[in-house]
């Protein structure tokens, strides 16, 4: 088997060994070594033969031994090389040079030698082809050694060889290095098992042969004739020798064509060496030539040899490779037939042209019972015989081969029975060869089994159709269109048609039957659902036949084909209308039953009076709850069934009637033996005998029990209702038209003040009593109830026959008959005098109020309003009453005061309404007016009321808004001034800037003395007033409230060593020392820091003002607290002259200086501390002062403030580089000034930008890379910073940068201009450092 | 305000880099002439727009180191020129005059600082 699966292989692969591989197991370096040492000891023996030229032999192995070693250890070897042919060289007497070249040339020979056979020949394995080995001797012949004669005579030459000699030194060389190549290389190739084809056997006989005959051919070159003993002996010595060596050529042939290239190497070795023995000794063919001749034609012929040995060796070696592969194949292919033939289930046989068995599988032989010995002894006609003998028509089959056998290219097939009733089937066919029968391929397969399998569903289906057709169910067949594919007879027997005519019909249906449309679409239903799911379906279904209808109880039934899926249906209907009509009955007889016992209320009797004697009905039996087995037998025992209190009363009835003879009737109780009281309704008959005596009376009893009590029940309730009805001033009643007739309840009469009894109840009678007033509005009512026939609701007065006078609340319907018409009415009063009463107290009320008063039910109708609300809104109560109430609500609010009151009508309250807001209402002229509205709930039997109470508040608005228009006024004055303040100190800045600058200009001019001081005065003067003007600017900011603080973290300490350095020239100045404690622990926080250093300074700036000696101190304390914020105190402490106590109270008003005398001494406007206290309070603290005269003051000013982290850039160190931020900014700037301050300050912040000079390139350049601002001047050639701006937003959209503008602009409107084009941000120049901080911090770094 | 305080004010905004705010006058002081010169250039060509430029710029430039008075009187010229009017020669002359005296205090400044 495994030989099956393993396929071809390339014969030879597995058992030849690689050749050299013992050479390739040791150290490179010691391969190297021992091939050296080979090397130069063939060399030096091979050197002896060297004639011209000591270096060039005409025979040279070690060339051979050379290329072998490199092909089989690898060319990494060639230091071995090398080494063996210097060392013989050396030895030789070569000078080091000649021999180092010698010695290249025989390495380059080998190296590239082994390259170009590895590369192109197979290396090793060269002599396995014909091409290969015919590569090997052209690489050998022509390429590497005419390589190493060429480098070696070359060194010769340069060593001083006469160039006479170069030609035959150069040819003895190569053809010696030839030969060693081409003789030694194959030998040592192909030595070991790496010579022998692993289909070849050892020829141990032919090898004998051969080698002998080698021998003697070899021995037979060196045979000589003993010199002298005749004439021609070197003639026959020749002849002799020729002869013998000749002879070599015929073993030569013999030993490659059977033994391959390794017979063909190991002939030429041993040729080889006879005939260079022979040269050298002088004998044989060439013994004319002289030694060196005889070894170069040598040479040639040796190497012609070769290379007809090599080619004829690789020929023999490829037949082999072929000869193993179709060995191999046959095997393979054998194999496989074998195996199928074993592998399959049928019997085989396979005979040949004669009909003699050639083969057979085991399966043949187990299925015709043949004994392994009978098989095995190949006779035919036993075997036929054998077979014959099983068969049930022995004849039939012989005539049948014999006929095949007749035609050897027919196949046939037929089954063949067995006497023991199994059956084969047989195939015969011609087996072909080259399209020529050779031989025929019988077959048998056993098919009894499905045979019989066959044979017994035929059988089963038959049985089953058998059945079918029997079946008094009806039985039919449908597929997936309801299409009737089979029916039996039962079914041809209900449908009245034969089944030809109803196959191919639908369900239920044929010409004569019908079944009912709904059973017909249930069948189908179910029909579907079982092709669908594939379960069975039950159903009940009916069909009407002459016989009345048929009931049948169905299955659909699915019937599978191969693939599981449900091709048809099968319809089996049992016929149930038996048991159904028996159900009915029951049904039937059950109902009888029940009427039965409802008649058992109805008892008869008959009482044969001359005997006394009674026979009772049973149901009156039962009704009496008597004794079934002893029913009472006379008339006393009937009578002492009946209620005590009754009995009486039945007896005279029956005696009257016994007496007179005629029927009677009679309601009375009985009594029950079991304490049941019932009602019965008894009549009775008298029979008489001519004679006029009584001889029978006859009747019957009924239990009316529950119809007496149910009247008691209504008689009851009727009673209740009157008096309810009494109690709450109601009655009912109800009129007959078409008689003019009226019912009316017993409350209603007592309510009329008259009498059932005497009051004829008509229409006339009733309008009679109404009040005249009331008339027309009450007939009115019910006329219109009556015209389109509908209820009526009517209040009216009426005057009771005692004269009092009620007020009614009259409501009625009308009763409709089936034609339309109205004969009757029917309805209830009430009486609602005292509500009204009620009523009209509560109107007084409403009309004492002094606001105007709406109420409104739940749905928004008014119902109520007094005369303010006429007086108020202009609408008459009449146009009011009834109207929603949204009727006064300004249109526009309408709506969503619906939903207000929705929302209340949930969540009532007493409340104001719409609370904080100016409500208005609207009057009938449409005018609006301001209200105030409150509102009530009040919970009444009619539903929710809302009262509204409105007020109107024009006077109060308008009082509110003449307040709110002074106010303003007054704010507006205040603000005007303080436009004013500002506007003049502008407007005297401008002129003292003149005056200053003028100052200092003629400081500069050489002016005398006087002049100058002159000046001075002027300058001082001038810088004085516009301190003060600018404080009074900054106070008249603060008390209008229009100072607003930077609000960005600072360093509070920082900023007071800012301040002290600020203030200490000025110091020193007076010899003063400000020191700063910066122990105070002092925390970053959230304030103005311009401020807090303006503060700062001046109360610095006082101190040193007014300390003439001594030190000012500086503390500054940070206090954390819980909530965040962080408290800040500063303290200026000086040594000062002190202020009196009596002054610090003034200290802080605006214009005052503690010593008029002092301004000039100490100078200030006397704004300072003002301005400093209200800076304080708006930082949310608070400014105090401690001082004594003549000690010195301490001013201290705390600050509450958030806390906050000093972002990195809020406190660079001076000269600091603060940290480069990563925000890409354009300037766009014309003017290199603006250009060069824009980069300083950006510069000082951290940030870097690119610079463009007009409009123009500011678009290209947001164009080419991307910016998150763009500081955009407004006024640029080329192109203006609106157009760009507009430019840019059209092409980058949202991925605008943020544009900023920077102007000198300052003119109404610019800043508007800018924002319009689509800059988002606007700063003013000359720019600040806190603006261009403040707008690029904004944007933030990426 | 004057030009005292707006050199202090730019010291501080430049981190009292000195050499800075120098080199900032300096070129101001080469700046301001070339304004001037276009601004007349523009006069000469009618050309009202480059006219209200320069002077706007002057103006800008003047605020920035408070030469008031060339702040002033450049825009009262931009302004005229942005309701289309051309300035007055002795306007002009009178510019000029402030810019020599302006720039004369601010050199002194920048030669040898306070």
């Amino acid at each position: 088997m495994p030989d099956l699966l393993r396929g071809t292989s390339a014969p030879g692969d597995a058992e030849v060994a690689r050749p050299g591989a013992a050479l390739s197991r040791l150290p490179t370096w010691l391969a190297a070594w021992i091939l050296a040492l080979v090397y130069f000891v063939t060399a030096r023996g091979f050197l002896l033969l060297a004639e011209i030229n000591p270096s060039a032999s005409p025979v040279w192995p070690p060339s051979g031994i050379a290329l072998a070693a490199l092909l089989l250890g690898g060319r990494k070897l060639w230091p071995g090389v090398f080494l063996g042919a210097l060392a013989a060289n050396l030895a030789n007497g070569s000078p080091l040079p000649v021999a180092i070249l010698i010695g290249a040339g025989n390495t380059l020979e080998a190296v590239a030698g082994a390259w170009l056979l590895e590369r192109f020949a197979a290396g090793a394995h060269a002599f396995r082809t014909v091409r290969n080995a015919a590569l090997f001797a052209l690489v050998a012949f022509f390429v590497a050694t005419p390589l190493s004669a060429t480098i070696g005579v070359g060194a010769l030459l340069a060593g001083g060889l006469p160039l006479a000699v170069v030609p035959q030194v150069w040819l003895n060389w190569w053809l010696g290095d030839a030969v060693g190549a081409l003789i030694v290389t194959p030998v040592l190739l192909l030595v070991g098992r790496a010579g022998r084809h692993p289909a070849i056997q050892r020829r141990w006989a032919e090898s004998v042969s051969v080698t002998l005959l080698m021998l003697v051919a070899g021995v037979g070159s060196y045979f000589q004739l003993p010199a002298g003993q005749h004439p021609d002996v070197s003639t026959l010595q020749a002849q002799f020798v020729l002869a013998a060596q000749y002879s070599l050529i015929p073993a030569l042939i013999w030993a490659a064509v059977r033994f391959g290239p390794r017979g063909a190497s190991w002939t030429m070795l041993w040729l080889t060496a006879v005939g260079i023995a022979t040269a050298m000794a002088g004998n044989g063919a060439l013994s004319i030539y002289s030694q060196q001749d005889r070894l170069v034609i040598l040479d040639v012929s040796i190497c012609a040899f070769a290379l007809i040995l090599f080619l004829l060796g690789g020929l023999v070696w490829e037949r082999w490779d072929a000869g193993v592969r179709v060995r191999d194949e046959r095997a393979r292919t054998a194999s496989i037939l074998a195996a199928t033939l074993e592998a399959t289930q049928d019997g085989i046989l396979i005979v040949d042209r004669a009909g003699r068995t050639s083969s057979a599988n085991a399966q043949f032989a187990k299925m015709w019972r043949i004994p392994p010995d009978l098989l095995a002894s190949g006779d035919d006609d036993r075997m036929l015989a054998h077979v014959l003998d099983q068969l049930e028509d022995p004849e039939a089959f012989r005539a049948r081969v014999q006929d095949l056998y007749a035609h050897p290219e027919a196949s046939s097939f037929e089954m063949l029975p067995f006497k023991d009733g199994r059956l084969f089937e047989r195939y015969s066919k011609p087996q072909v060869v080259d399209g020529r029968p050779v031989g025929r391929v019988w077959s048998f397969r056993d098919v009894t089994t499905r045979h019989q399998a066959e044979e017994a569903v035929k059988a089963t289906a038959a049985d089953y159709r058998t059945l079918a057709e029997n079946s008094p169910d009806l039985i039919s067949r449908f597929d997936r269109d309801h299409k009737r594919l089979y029916a039996n007879r039962a079914v041809e027997a209900v449908m009245g048609e034969s089944r030809t005519r109803l196959i191919g019909g639908q369900p239920g249906t044929s010409a004569h039957v019908e079944a009912p449309a709904a059973a017909r679409s249930a069948l189908i239903e179910a029909m579907d659902r079982v092709f669908a799911t594939g379960e069975l379906v039950r159903l009940s279904n009916e069909i009407p036949l002459a016989d009345g209808d048929h009931h049948y109880d169905s299955r659909v039934v699915p019937e599978l084909d191969a693939a599981g899926k449900v091709a048809t249906v099968l319809v089996l209907s049992h016929d149930i209308t038996d048991q159904v009509k028996a159900r009915r009955a029951a049904a039937d007889s059950q109902k009888r039953l029940q009427e039965a016992v409802a008649i058992a209320r109805l008892g008869s009797w008959e009482w044969d009076v001359p005997a006394n004697k009674i026979v009772w009905s049973p149901q009156l039996v039962a009704m009496f709850g008597a004794d079934p087995e002893h029913p009472p037998a006379d008339y006393a025992a009937y009578l002492a069934l009946l209620h005590p209190e009754d009995r009486a009363m039945v007896d005279a009835r029956v005696q009257k009637a016994y007496a007179d003879g005629k029927p009677y009737v009679v309601d009375h109780r009985i009594l029950r033996p079991d304490g049941a009281v019932r009602f019965i309704h008894s009549d009775g008959q008298v029979f008489q005998d001519p004679t006029g005596k009584v001889v029978r009376m006859a009747g019957t009893a009924q239990d009316v029990t529950e119809v007496v009590e149910a009247k008691r029940a209504l008689e009851k309730t009727v009673a209740r209702f009157n008096e309810a009805e009494a109690a709450t001033g109601r009655g009912t009643w109800e009129w007959d038209i078409l008689h003019d007739k009226a019912v009316w309840s017993e409350s209603m009469y007592l309510l009329f003040g008259v009498h059932p009894s005497t009051f004829v109840n008509n229409n006339e009678n009733f309008l009679a009593m109404i009040l005249p007033e009331d008339h027309a509005a009450l007939a009115k009512a019910m006329g219109d109830a009556l015209a389109s026939p509908g209820p009526f609701l009517q209040q009216y007065r009426l005057r009771r026959p005692d004269g009092s006078i009620r007020h009614i609340r009259g409501e009625g319907d009308c009763i409709v008959e089936a034609d339309g018409k109205v004969t009757r009415m029917f309805g209830s009063v009430q009486d609602v005098t005292e509500r009204v009463a009620q009523e009209r107290r509560f109107e007084g009320l409403l009309e004492g109020a002094p606001d105007a008063i709406v109420i409104a039910n739940d749905k928004g109708a008014i119902t109520i309003v007094n005369s303010q609300v006429e007086k108020l809104f202009g609408y008459a109560r009449g146009d009011l009453i009834g109207q929603p109430i949204e009727l006064l609500v300004p249109e526009a609010a309408r709506t969503r005061h619906v939903g207000h009151r929705t929302h209340y009508a949930a969540e009532r309250h007493a409340r104001p309404m719409g609370a904080g807001m100016e409500l208005k209402g609207r009057r009938k002229d449409g005018v609006e007016i301001p209200v105030e509205v409150s509102l009530s709930p009040v919970q009444t039997p009619e539903g929710l009321l809302v009262v509204s109470s409105i007020r109107d508040v024009t006077e109060r608005r308008k009082a509110q808004s003449a307040l709110r228009d002074a106010k303003e006024a007054a704010e507006r004055a205040a603000q005007a001034k303080a436009d004013f303040l500002a506007n003049m100190s502008h407007e005297i800045r401008t002129p003292l800037n003149a005056v200053l600058g003028m100052a200092q200009l003629l400081m500069g001019a050489r002016l005398d003395e006087h002049a100058q001081d002159l000046v001075r005065v002027i300058h001082t003067s001038g810088e004085h007033l516009l301190t003060v003007i600018n404080d009074i600017l900054d106070l008249s900011k603060m008390e209008s409230g229009n100072l607003e603080l930077a609000q960005a973290p600072l360093d509070p300490l920082g900023l007071a060593r800012d301040t002290v350095r600020m203030i200490s020239p000025r110091a020193a100045e007076r010899g003063l020392e400000v020191v700063l404690d910066p122990a105070g622990d002092p925390q970053p926080f959230v304030g103005d820091a311009g401020r807090l250093r303006q503060v700062l300074l001046n109360l610095l700036s006082n101190a040193v003002k007014f300390t003439d000696q001594g030190r000012v101190f500086v503390r500054v304390r940070g206090v954390r607290r819980a909530d965040g914020t962080v408290r800040t105190t500063f303290a200026v402490e000086d040594s000062g002259i002190g202020i009196p106590a009596e002054r610090l109270g003034q200290l802080f008003q605006p214009f005052r200086q503690l010593d008029a005398s002092n301004t000039r001494a100490h100078g200030g406007t006397g704004l300072g501390l003002a301005i400093s206290q209200r800076l304080v309070g708006l930082m949310g603290g608070q400014i105090t002062v401690e001082s004594a005269v003549g000690k010195g003051s301490t001013f201290t000013f705390t600050v509450d403030a958030p806390s906050a982290t000093l972002p990195a850039v809020a406190q660079p160190a001076l000269g600091a580089v603060p940290p480069a931020r990563n925000l890409r900014i354009l300037l766009a700037e014309d003017n290199p000034v603006n250009r060069k301050v824009a980069l300083a300050m950006m510069d000082r912040l951290g940030y870097r930008a690119d610079i463009v000079a007009n409009g123009q390139e500011a678009v290209e350049a947001v164009q080419a890379k991307p910016y998150d601002v763009v500081l955009m001047d407004v006024q640029m050639p080329v192109l203006d910073g609106l157009e760009a701006t507009r430019r840019i937003h059209a092409q980058k959209g949202a991925q605008s940068p943020f544009i900023v503008a920077m102007t000198a602009g300052a003119l109404p409107g610019d800043k508007e201009k800018c924002l319009a084009a689509g800059m988002d941000y606007y700063i003013a120049k000359p720019i600040r450092l806190e603006a261009l901080s403040e707008v690029l911090s904004g944007r933030g770094g990426p | 305000m004057n030009a005292d305080q707006a050199l202090r004010t730019l010291l501080s905004d430049l981190g009292d880099d000195r050499a800075a705010v120098v080199e900032l006058v300096n070129l101001f002081l080469t700046e301001g002439p070339t304004l001037l010169a276009s601004g007349r250039a523009a006069l000469k060509a009618k050309d009202i727009a480059s006219l209200q430029r320069a002077y706007h710029t002057l103006k800008g430039n003047a605020a920035q180191f408070g030469l008031e008075g060339v702040r002033e009187q450049a825009l009262a010229i931009e302004q005229a020129a942005r309701g289309g009017a051309f300035p007055k020669l002795d306007q002009l002359a009178a510019l000029d005059q402030s810019w020599a005296e302006a720039s004369a205090a601010l050199a002194a400044w920048a030669a040898n600082g306070r």
